[in-house]
């Protein structure tokens, strides 16, 4: 059942909020001794929340879709008087005392936050295989990573715990989960969504963004959460749009489809390359105009994305470096590495990057949007370092990262949508990217391709 | 190529050798890719990093 479903069967009186956050505490009790999805759940707030929200449903109230509906937030969202780990030994007592700004809209909205999702330590890395608070599986096959590092997000949406949870993305940690677990995973425009709150990994490359079963939940999340913050100084002021890609819509006539040809395809599996040109066949077919079209150096955009992280991702967590301890391997050696680069490589990275933003602007004359895959390959196992893809051996990290960090670094908004499984029966994911501040756009394009996909978070 | 050894004995950073060998073949490759694009950057070129002299709301 969607976000959509769920507030309709509420306003129908078919179902109230206290049922539906029941079988959500069910499921998580059932599911996550196996999944591992949670950190923190919280049962009683929720129950009580759930009990306001079928009050107000009562006296006809209808302030949004997500009023009475279970959610949960990647556990670096803060939450006032609720335990706040960042899947990190440096926070495991930390307890907030305000909430991030995505929390209280969420709140404000009427959701119900039933927990706190693990996920990759401090949210830096992508296979969620937290050394302090356990791994994180799969839901279509526990042998398997969630993808990261919002891993816990997706697989407790993915094996129905909840409808929708929040993740952060600061090289593809909202798209890599949503591609691994068969969601739907939204990484808006850099300053569309507050990160007030949100603990930061690399300030320049941090988004946040909702995972969801559909699309158009997904436009449910972003309109209850985006909008100007002056307690975030990358907040943008324009104005918010109606994301709704509305009910029913079977045509992408005058959108021009833009299929990068220096970029995506090669290096994929047979799989992903079959889906996604799958995926392009039915946009065709659905009235869309095919065009191709070359990306700047996409290599190099991730490369000065991987500076920009490792250097910021050190200087925020400065105070820790030497405590050796307090770190997983693979976290204590990126840290390491941020602190090895020089300042005028990150400034230069940065000045680089502007020059590649502005170099892709022109991208935008012939697309209104791009379609690439949103991982090379689908999950891998849980303990794999490298994967085979294409033929060649890759880093697993530097894999799944490739087709989605360049994004953070243009900060355009981006979508991964389900598009098919593999011969195991393990999801993959299509990324569509839109220019910036263009979230309808890239959200009605991505449902009408979901309707005609047919798969279902 | 950087002696990433040096530096990391420079700055205090104790570091094993297999460690320091791993680190150095990932910011090398960094390097790789970014030292050619950093000769076409013109010095005028601002970074693109967010800073404001006070918060917007009081401009």
């Amino acid at each position: 059942m969607t976000i959509l479903e769920a507030a309709r069967l509420l306003r129908a009186k078919t179902i109230c909020s206290a049922e539906l956050v029941e079988e959500s505490l069910r499921r998580i009790s059932a599911l996550n001794p196996k999944l591992n999805a949670f950190i923190t759940v919280m049962e009683e707030s929720a129950r009580e929340a759930a009990r306001l929200a079928d009050q107000e449903l009562a006296r006809g109230s209808d302030r949004s879709p997500l009023l009475g509906i279970p959610i949960a937030v990647k556990d670096v969202f803060a939450t006032r008087g609720v335990r706040t780990t960042a899947g990190s030994k440096l926070f495991a007592e930390h307890i907030p005392e305000h909430d991030a700004a995505v929390v209280e809209r969420l709140a404000a909205a009427g959701a119900v936050l039933v927990g706190k999702n693990n996920l990759h330590e401090l949210a830096y890395g992508i296979t969620s295989n937290n050394p302090h608070f356990g791994a994180v599986h799969n839901p279509h096959n526990p042998g398997r990573i969630p993808g990261g590092s919002s891993g816990g997000s997706g697989a407790a949406v993915a094996a129905g715990m909840v409808f929708g949870a929040m993740g952060s993305d600061t090289g593809g940690s909202i798209r890599i989960p949503a591609s691994y677990c068969g969601v739907v995973g939204l990484k808006p425009t850099y300053g569309r969504v507050s990160r007030f709150g949100v603990l930061p990994l690399a300030f320049s490359l941090d988004h946040i963004g909702p995972l969801t079963r559909s699309v158009r939940d997904a436009a449910v999340v972003l309109s209850a959460i985006a909008g100007y913050d002056p307690r975030d100084g990358s907040s943008s002021r324009r104005a918010v749009e109606d994301y709704d890609p509305g009910a029913v819509s079977a045509s992408l006539a005058g959108v021009r489809l833009g299929i990068p040809v220096n970029f995506g395809l090669d290096g994929v599996s047979p799989a992903v390359a079959e889906a996604v040109r799958g995926a392009v066949r039915l946009a065709g077919d659905l009235g869309a105009g095919i065009v191709e079209v070359r990306l700047p150096d996409m290599d190099a955009i991730n490369a000065i994305g991987r500076v920009i992280l490792l250097a910021e991702a050190s200087a925020v967590f400065t105070r820790h470096l030497d405590d050796r301890g307090s770190f997983g391997e693979d976290v204590f050696a990126l840290l390491q590495q941020g602190r090895l680069i020089a300042a005028t490589d990150y400034v230069n990275a940065q000045r680089l990057r502007s020059l590649k933003r502005e170099e892709f602007r022109a991208v935008w004359r012939g697309a209104d949007a791009l379609i690439t895959p949103a991982t090379p390959i689908a999950a891998p196992g849980i303990g794999e370092t490298t994967v085979e893809v294409g033929g060649r051996q890759e880093d697993v990290r530097l894999a799944s990262t490739r087709l989605v960090r360049g994004f953070n670094v243009l900060g355009l908004p981006a979508i991964s949508i389900p598009c098919g499984k593999d011969a195991a029966g393990l999801p993959l994911g299509i990324e569509i990217i839109a220019p910036p501040f263009q979230e309808a756009r890239l959200l009605r394009i991505a449902a009408v391709l979901e309707d005609a996909l047919g798969f279902h978070g | 190529m950087t002696d990433w050894r040096r530096i990391a004995q420079a700055r205090g950073i104790h570091l094993s050798e297999p460690e320091l060998a791993r680190l150095a073949a990932v910011l090398d490759a960094l390097d790789t890719v970014l030292a050619p694009l950093l000769l076409e950057v013109a010095p005028e070129t601002d970074p693109d990093t967010v800073f404001r002299a006070a918060p917007e709301e009081e401009a």
